[in-house]
């Protein structure tokens, strides 16, 4: 059934009987990270679309300097 | 405490067959798993004579299609274990039962108003009795004396007028006496005796010395219950 | 003639800034003095006994009694201690557990109803608490006898230890509000209760808030004090009282904070709108405190002591992996989910 991952079942199996608090807070410590890369793919793919980020500066144009005009004092 | 077995409290559980497991010499490791469970929720009395022994997790066993056997399918699941360990089952048990004790009345008795009850046995302040005749019954054989262990009580008898045999000094220490009561039952005559009074506190030593006087004064005032402690009690003496 | 109108104007806002902090500061005094004759009452409730009933009605001057006697007591000195120290230690213990936290200066009472709006709330209470250790520390070590100082070591190791795990916990508060302050944290708690999502940190919180006020089942100190010694040994009568105050007023602090970080502070349902001139959402947050004080005593009821190499293995062993575990869940479960705070 599950031969070739025998002995990894066994080591965890024993871990989780033996030491559950380190076991468990690396099962914790590792859901965290897979879900923070997982999760927004799945999201997507339900449809959400991640809001705009808030400006944090003027959007500038991407274009050369055009000279201004009408600001002389003459 | 759950955390009781995590920190290795429970004393170790020798094994029949020890494998190689290095764990095992080098570090007094307490395993889980061949330690016993001490919850109350599992019925560690139910079968007494099924053989429960722990089996220890290297010792593998194998079963008839030489595939190992679950070495812990006896007992708790690994998620039995973790909710006892996280949630604190036995912690919030002691704290439900220590909240159910809140709403409970007290035990307290309020000492000078309410007083607890006494037995006829109940060995007080001393007294010396007298007969219904109104002699003393003291004949001053110094029984007592002889057998108090904190050698409290000192005698000295002499004739009296009458030519009888009684005490010219009866004198108890209270504050040597041991409140035995072996003076009462050494007394053949039932002259010294123990009443129910235990609230004799004075204010200066002096007053705690009993001579003989107070001592049958005593007496005289408490005769009517000391006479119905001896009758509830005289049986067993 | 102007002058003299500034200076009335000042000296008027001086004096209404005085009521303000007096009005804050008396009340958390009384309280420390009551949260000890309610200690004690309660634990004698829960053990089914009747407390101190003589002094008062139902003994509530019992404190005032308790700190009459103190201060009538002879004050010891040992002669060989470092004089100044010896006075020092209580001294500052007392400071930054009752005043100097001054976290009575930042907790609101009410929605902008505190002291200071202080942007940077819970590091202040935080780094104070690490500075209350000095005065354990001095203590023990000043008194230039060998069971004081250790039992000072030992009580200082425990606190720093817990120091972390309580850290942790109020790290994960933190990065679920994303500041600081203590108003916000209570008005992002009109959600939900933080109690609710973070009932596991919850846990190993108030497991080290209980190290951290070295109550039971942590307080080897105080069991060692009654037996041998612990690091107020030498401490007499005035000393002796500042530490008594301070360990019931540090209690009655982190109930206070722990009702303002997880138990939704001085929110309450919208029932009706409160137009009269009584502050209930101060009460709330006294009731929320009372409720959090009464674990306080009720763990005490029913858990024995630990040992203390159980207590420092429990930190480092079982709640470290725990509180690291969910500083790593929860900031990427914020992640994950696009609900990060900022």
């Amino acid at each position: 059934m599950l031969s070739p991952f025998r002995q990894t079942y066994r080591y965890l199996q024993r871990q989780a009987h033996e030491s559950p608090v380190i076991y468990y807070s690396v099962l914790l410590g590792t859901v965290g990270p897979v879900l923070a890369v997982v999760a927004p793919s799945i999201r997507e793919s339900f449809g959400y679309k991640q809001p705009e980020m808030i400006p944090t500066t003027y959007p500038l144009p991407n274009r050369p300097r055009k000279p201004i005009q009408g600001y002389e004092d003459e | 405490m759950s955390f009781a077995r995590i920190v290795g409290l429970q004393p170790r559980i020798l094994v029949a067959a020890t494998r190689h497991t290095p764990a095992n010499s080098i570090l007094a490791r307490r395993l889980i798993s061949t330690s016993t469970c001490a919850h109350a929720e599992h019925n560690l009395q139910s079968n007494p004579n099924e053989k429960l022994r722990p089996v220890h997790p290297s010792a593998t066993q194998y079963d008839a299609q030489s595939l190992e056997e679950d070495p812990y399918k006896r007992g708790p699941s690994a998620i039995d274990k973790a909710v006892h360990l996280f949630f604190l089952t036995e912690i919030f048990r002691g704290m439900w039962i220590v909240m159910e004790n809140f709403f409970r009345p007290p035990y307290t008795i309020m000492y000078p108003f309410e007083k607890g009850p006494l037995s006829p046995r109940f060995r007080g302040e001393h007294a010396l009795r007298r007969y219904p005749s109104g002699e003393e019954r003291c004949i001053a054989c110094k029984l007592c004396e002889a057998i108090c262990p904190a050698q409290a009580i000192t005698i000295e008898s002499e004739t009296r007028e009458d030519g009888s045999r009684k005490t010219s000094k009866y004198d108890i220490d209270m504050t040597k006496c041991i409140y035995c009561g072996f003076c009462q039952e050494a007394c053949p005559v039932d002259a010294i005796v123990e009443t129910q009074n235990q609230e004799f506190a004075t204010e200066t030593r002096e007053e705690l010395l009993y001579n003989k006087e107070k001592l049958l004064a005593i007496g005289d005032r408490a005769e009517a219950e000391i006479a119905a402690n001896l009758q509830a009690d005289h049986v067993y003496r | 003639m102007l002058g003299i109108n500034i200076n009335k104007i000042a000296l008027i806002s001086v004096i209404f800034n005085l009521i303000d902090v007096l009005s804050v500061i008396l009340p958390v005094l009384l309280a420390v003095a009551f949260m000890t004759i309610i200690e004690r009452k309660q634990l004698a409730a829960h053990q089914r006994r009747v407390g101190p009933n003589t002094v008062g009605y139902y003994g509530v001057l019992q404190p005032i009694a308790d700190a009459l006697k103190l201060i009538v007591k002879e004050t010891v000195i040992p002669s060989q201690s470092n004089k100044v120290l010896f006075y020092l230690a209580p001294v500052s213990t007392l400071i930054f557990s009752l005043l100097g936290y001054d976290l009575w200066g930042i907790i609101p009472f009410g929605q902008g109803l505190s002291l200071s709006d202080f942007s940077l709330g819970i590091f202040y209470t935080l780094a104070l608490s690490s500075l209350g250790i000095f005065g354990v520390l001095l203590a023990g070590w000043s008194a230039n006898s060998k069971y004081a100082f250790l039992g000072s070591l030992r009580s200082t190791s425990a606190m720093i230890s817990y120091e972390l795990i309580l850290s942790s916990a109020i790290l994960i508060v933190i990065i679920l509000n994303g500041s600081l302050n203590y108003i916000t944290i209570i008005e992002n708690q009109q959600a939900i209760w933080f109690i609710v999502p973070l009932l596991p940190v919850f846990i190993f919180y108030f497991i080290a808030i209980l190290a951290e006020t070295s109550r039971t089942p942590f307080d080897l100190q105080e069991a060692e004090s009654e037996l041998v010694a612990g690091f107020f040994t030498e401490h007499s009568s005035v000393p002796f009282v500042f530490f008594f105050l301070s360990e019931y007023s540090s209690i009655i602090l982190f109930s206070c904070i722990t009702s303002i970080l997880f138990l939704g502070g001085y929110n309450m349902p919208e029932l009706f709108v409160n137009d009269t001139f009584i502050n209930l959402q101060s009460i709330v947050l006294g009731l929320k405190t009372c409720i959090i004080c009464f674990m306080f005593v009720l763990v005490r009821a029913t858990l024995p002591r630990l040992r203390y190499d159980q207590l420092i293995s429990l930190c480092w062993l079982n709640l470290l992996p725990v509180a690291v575990a969910f500083i790593i869940l929860v900031p990427s479960i914020l992640v994950a989910f696009d609900i990060a705070p900022y």
